[in-house]
C-alpha cells in the first residue's frame, strides 16, 4: 500500500513540474510548433471560439483534435439532409492525423438551430477537450452575431475551446472568432502532407503565415519554409501577395 | 358476490400466429410442423386445414396425402410462448385477475367486472369479436367455476354461458374428458358407459373415489363448485408510477416543472425501496379536453437522480402546448433495471465504474433531444471495405475511448464521399479530370491498393468488382484525392479526400 501511495505522490509531483516547465497555462491547445505557438501565446485559448476555413481546414482541425488529448465532439449536419455536404468525416482516416477516433463523439443535427444548440451545450458542459462545429451549409450564410456570442459565452463557461470549421476559403462564417485560420493544401514532396497556414485574425496579437508539413509517423507539425519562396504556385502566390 | 370465470382456449395458436405473419396464406390449408425423434407431425393446423380433415398430432406424410396443397411451416415454440404471453396480458383489459392454463388457455376471473361491459353476454361477445379480429381462433366458456368454464370452452358449444343457478345442467351433456382427468381415467369411464359428466352426478361418491381415485372426485367437485379451485394469477409487474392530479388545470411551464419535480421525487422513493433505477421515463400530460402529450426520455444507465432527470425533461418541455390547461400528470418508469448502490447523479458506463461524468450527462441530453442515433461513437469493424470498416454506436450506450483504431488505417482518407463521385472524363494517361465543374490536372502519387468486394455480402455499391485505389494530388488546388477504378466497368470514381 505504502509503495503505491509513494508512486502516486511522485506522479503528482511530476505533473506539477511538467506544468511548470511548459511555462503556459494548461488552458491552451497548442499546435506543438514553436513558430505558431509563439504568435498565439502558446496555442488556441480554451474558453474561446476559433475558426478554421479553407480546403485543408479538416487536416488542421484533426491535428488539433489529436493534440487536445481528450474526447472531442464533432457536430455536423445530418448526411443526406438539406444543408449537409456530400462528404463527411471518415473516422479511420483520423488516425493519420494523430487523432484516435475512439475519442470522437459525432453529433448530427438536422438544422443550424440544433447545431448551435448542441455546440452550446457541449461547450458549456466542460466535459470535452475540443468542440468542433462543422458548418458546410450550402446556404453559405454566416452565423449571426447573437448566436456567435452565445457560443462564446458557453465556451467561457465551460473553459473549452470551440472550433468552427468550414470548407469555404476566404470566407468568414463565424463573426466573433478569437483567431481565424486559413488552411490551404500545398504541393507536397510526395510523402508528407503540406498545408499553407495563414492566421488572418488574431484578437490578441499579430497574424502570420507558415508553410507546415504534417509528419504522420512522428505526429508533429514542422515548418517547411516561407511560402513566398516557392514560386510557380497559385495558392502560394496568393498567400505571398 | 358469486364467482364468475371465463376460460379461453386457443386451439391453434401456432397456426394463427403463422397466418398473421403471412397474410397471403389466407384461404390455404396451413400446418405448423414439429419434429419428434425422426417423425414429423402436425403441431397446429388452421381452420382451412381442419375442414380438410387434418388434426394436430397427425404425421406430416399422411397429412400431405390427404391434403396435397398443404402449406407448412416449422414450429417456433419460444416465439409462440412470447405471443401467448402478450395475449394473456391483453386479457387484462377485462379483469386484473388472469391465470394461464398451460400454453394455450387463459382463465379470466371476471367476478364483479361484467357490468362494466354491459353484462356477461356482451362481455363475452366483445372478447370473441376482438380476438377474432386479431385472427385468432378461440373457444370460450363462462361459468361459476374455472373447471366448468374449462369444460364449456373445450367441449361445449362455443361461447356458452352457464347461468349460476343451472351450472350442473349446463355440464350434464358434456363428455367426461371435460373434467380435466388423466387419459386412462377418461378411457375407463367411457368403457363403463359413463360418457357424460351428467352420468356421474347420481353415483355414490365413495365408490367413485375408490374406483377412479380421489382426483377424479375432486375435479368433479371443482367443476360443480363444491370444492374450491384457487387459480395461480399472473401478477402484473410492479408499476413504478407517480400521478399528480390538479384541482385547477395548470398551464405555466414553471408549474409543470414544479409538479414534475414532485413526481420525480415520489418515483425516486419507490425506486430506492426496490433498489431499481429507470432507463426510460414516460411523462403523460393529460389536458382538460382529455388529449394527452407524451414525453419520453432515456438515460444510458439506470438512474433515479431526480435533479438530473428533471434537467432531461426540461429540454423537452420547451414549447409544450398546454392547451386549455393540464389536468393530470402521470410519470412512469417504463424500463426498469436493478441499481444497487445509491447514486448521486446520472451514472455512465465509462469503464464500467458507473461513476457519473459530465460527459455522460451531456451525451444523455444531446441524445434525448437529437435522437439516440444522432449522437454516435465509433469503433473499428472487421472489414477491409472502406464503407464497412467503421461501426457507429449510440454514444449514450457505448463509452467514449473504448476501442482504438489500428494504425493501419493511416492510408485512409479523412473524408469520404457517399456515394462515390463518378469522374466522368478521367484518363490516367493524360491526367486530367473534371471535378465540380472545374478541369483538374493530377499527378499520380501512390497506388494502387486493390480492395476486393466481400463475396458473402451482396453489396450493390460493389457490383463493379474489385477496386484499385490510388492517392493522387490535384495540381490546381493541391488537394489529395482518393480515387479508384472499378475492375469490371473500368470507370473512375472519387471516394475520399485526404486534406
Amino acid at each position: 500500500m505504502r509503495k503505491v501511495d509513494h508512486i502516486t505522490g511522485l506522479r503528482q509531483r511530476m505533473e506539477k513540474l511538467e506544468r511548470g516547465l511548459s511555462g503556459m497555462p494548461s488552458a491552451r491547445l497548442s499546435f506543438g510548433l514553436g513558430a505558431i505557438d509563439d504568435v498565439v501565446e502558446g496555442g488556441l485559448a480554451a474558453g474561446r471560439m476559433h475558426e478554421v476555413n479553407g480546403l485543408a481546414a479538416w487536416s488542421l482541425t484533426l491535428v488539433l483534435a489529436g493534440r487536445s488529448g481528450g474526447p472531442v465532439l464533432w457536430c455536423a449536419r445530418t448526411p443526406g439532409k438539406a444543408g449537409s455536404s456530400d462528404h463527411r468525416l471518415y473516422p479511420p482516416g483520423c488516425v493519420a492525423f494523430g487523432f484516435q477516433p475512439s475519442q470522437l463523439v459525432q453529433v448530427f443535427c438536422a438544422n443550424r438551430q440544433e447545431l448551435l444548440w448542441a455546440c452550446e451545450e457541449a461547450l458549456r458542459s466542460a466535459a470535452l477537450s475540443l468542440v468542433v462545429m462543422e458548418d458546410t451549409g450550402n446556404d453559405g450564410s454566416a452565423i449571426s452575431l447573437t448566436a456567435a456570442r452565445r457560443l462564446q459565452l458557453a465556451a467561457e463557461a465551460g473553459r473549452t475551446p470551440g472550433l468552427v470549421v468550414s470548407m469555404e476559403p476566404e470566407k468568414a462564417v463565424f463573426p466573433a472568432a478569437t483567431t481565424r485560420w486559413q488552411a490551404s493544401p500545398a504541393p507536397s514532396d510526395g510523402s508528407h502532407l503540406r498545408m499553407a497556414l495563414q492566421l488572418t485574425r488574431n484578437r490578441a496579437g499579430r497574424g502570420g503565415q507558415w508553410m507546415v508539413e504534417w509528419n504522420e509517423t512522428a505526429r508533429h507539425l514542422s515548418v517547411v519554409s516561407s511560402p513566398c519562396r516557392r514560386p510557380g504556385n497559385a495558392a502560394n502566390a496568393q498567400l505571398a501577395g | 358476490m358469486k364467482r364468475r370465470v371465463i376460460c379461453l382456449w386457443f386451439p391453434a395458436l401456432a397456426a394463427d400466429r403463422a397466418m398473421r405473419q403471412t397474410p397471403s396464406w389466407q384461404g390455404k390449408p396451413l400446418a405448423v410442423i414439429a419434429e419428434s425423434g425422426n417423425k414429423v407431425y402436425l403441431h397446429a393446423v388452421n381452420q382451412v386445414a381442419t375442414s380438410e380433415g387434418l388434426t394436430p398430432g397427425m404425421l406430416l406424410a399422411s397429412a400431405r396425402a390427404t391434403c396435397p396443397g398443404l402449406v407448412t411451416r416449422s414450429a417456433d415454440m419460444a416465439a409462440d410462448g412470447r405471443f401467448f404471453t402478450v395475449i394473456a396480458a391483453w386479457c387484462r383489459r377485462y379483469s386484473p385477475l388472469i391465470a394461464r392454463d398451460g400454453q394455450e388457455g387463459v382463465f379470466i376471473d371476471i367476478t364483479g367486472c361484467a357490468h362494466l361491459f354491459n353484462g356477461e353476454e356482451a362481455m363475452l361477445g366483445d372478447v370473441m369479436q376482438r380476438l377474432a379480429r386479431f385472427g385468432l381462433s378461440v373457444r370460450a366458456g363462462l361459468a361459476g367455476t374455472p373447471g366448468a368454464a374449462w369444460a364449456l370452452a373445450h367441449y361445449g358449444e362455443n361461447a356458452t354461458i352457464a347461468p349460476p343457478s343451472r351450472l350442473a345442467d349446463s355440464l350434464a351433456n358434456l363428455p367426461v374428458a371435460g373434467l380435466r382427468l388423466a387419459g386412462e381415467t377418461t378411457d375407463m369411464l367411457n368403457r363403463l358407459g359413463l360418457r357424460t359428466i351428467g352420468a356421474l352426478y347420481g353415483l355414490p361418491r365413495a365408490s367413485l373415489a375408490a374406483r377412479f381415485g380421489r382426483e377424479m372426485v375432486e375435479r368433479l367437485d371443482q367443476a360443480l363448485g363444491a370444492a374450491s379451485e384457487p387459480l395461480d394469477f399472473d401478477m402484473e409487474a410492479k408499476k413504478f408510477r407517480a400521478i399528480a392530479r390538479f384541482a385547477e388545470p395548470i398551464g405555466r411551464l414553471e408549474d409543470v416543472e414544479a409538479a414534475l419535480a414532485r413526481l420525480l421525487r415520489n418515483l425516486r422513493e419507490k425506486l430506492v425501496k426496490e433498489a431499481r433505477g429507470s432507463r426510460r421515463l414516460t411523462l403523460r400530460l393529460v389536458k382538460v379536453d382529455n388529449s394527452a402529450s407524451t414525453i419520453i426520455i432515456g438515460t444510458a444507465s439506470p438512474s433515479r437522480d431526480a435533479d438530473g432527470l428533471a434537467r432531461l425533461f426540461h429540454d423537452r418541455l420547451d414549447g409544450l402546448d398546454a392547451g386549455f390547461g393540464i389536468e393530470r400528470m402521470v410519470l412512469e418508469a417504463t424500463v426498469i433495471e436493478p441499481a444497487e448502490d445509491e447514486q448521486g447523479a446520472l451514472p455512465h458506463t465509462s469503464g464500467k465504474t458507473g461513476i457519473s461524468t459530465p460527459l455522460s450527462h451531456l451525451l444523455d441530453r444531446l441524445a434525448n433531444r437529437l435522437g439516440f442515433d444522432s449522437v454516435l461513437t465509433v469503433a473499428p469493424a472487421e472489414s477491409h471495405l472502406p464503407e464497412r470498416a467503421v461501426t457507429a454506436f449510440s454514444a449514450a450506450f457505448a463509452p467514449v475511448g473504448n476501442t482504438p483504431f489500428p494504425l493501419a488505417s493511416m492510408t485512409r482518407p479523412s473524408r469520404l464521399f457517399e456515394p462515390p463521385q463518378w469522374l466522368a472524363a478521367f484518363t490516367p494517361a493524360i491526367g486530367e479530370m473534371r471535378l465540380w465543374g472545374n478541369k483538374r490536372c493530377v499527378r499520380m502519387m501512390a497506388g494502387p491498393e486493390r480492395i476486393t468486394p466481400e463475396w458473402w455480402h451482396d453489396d450493390a455499391a460493389w457490383r463493379g468488382g474489385a477496386r484499385d485505389y490510388w492517392w493522387v494530388e490535384d495540381k490546381t488546388s493541391n488537394q489529395r484525392l482518393w480515387i479508384y477504378r472499378e475492375e469490371n466497368t473500368e470507370r473512375w470514381f472519387l471516394h475520399g479526400l485526404g486534406n
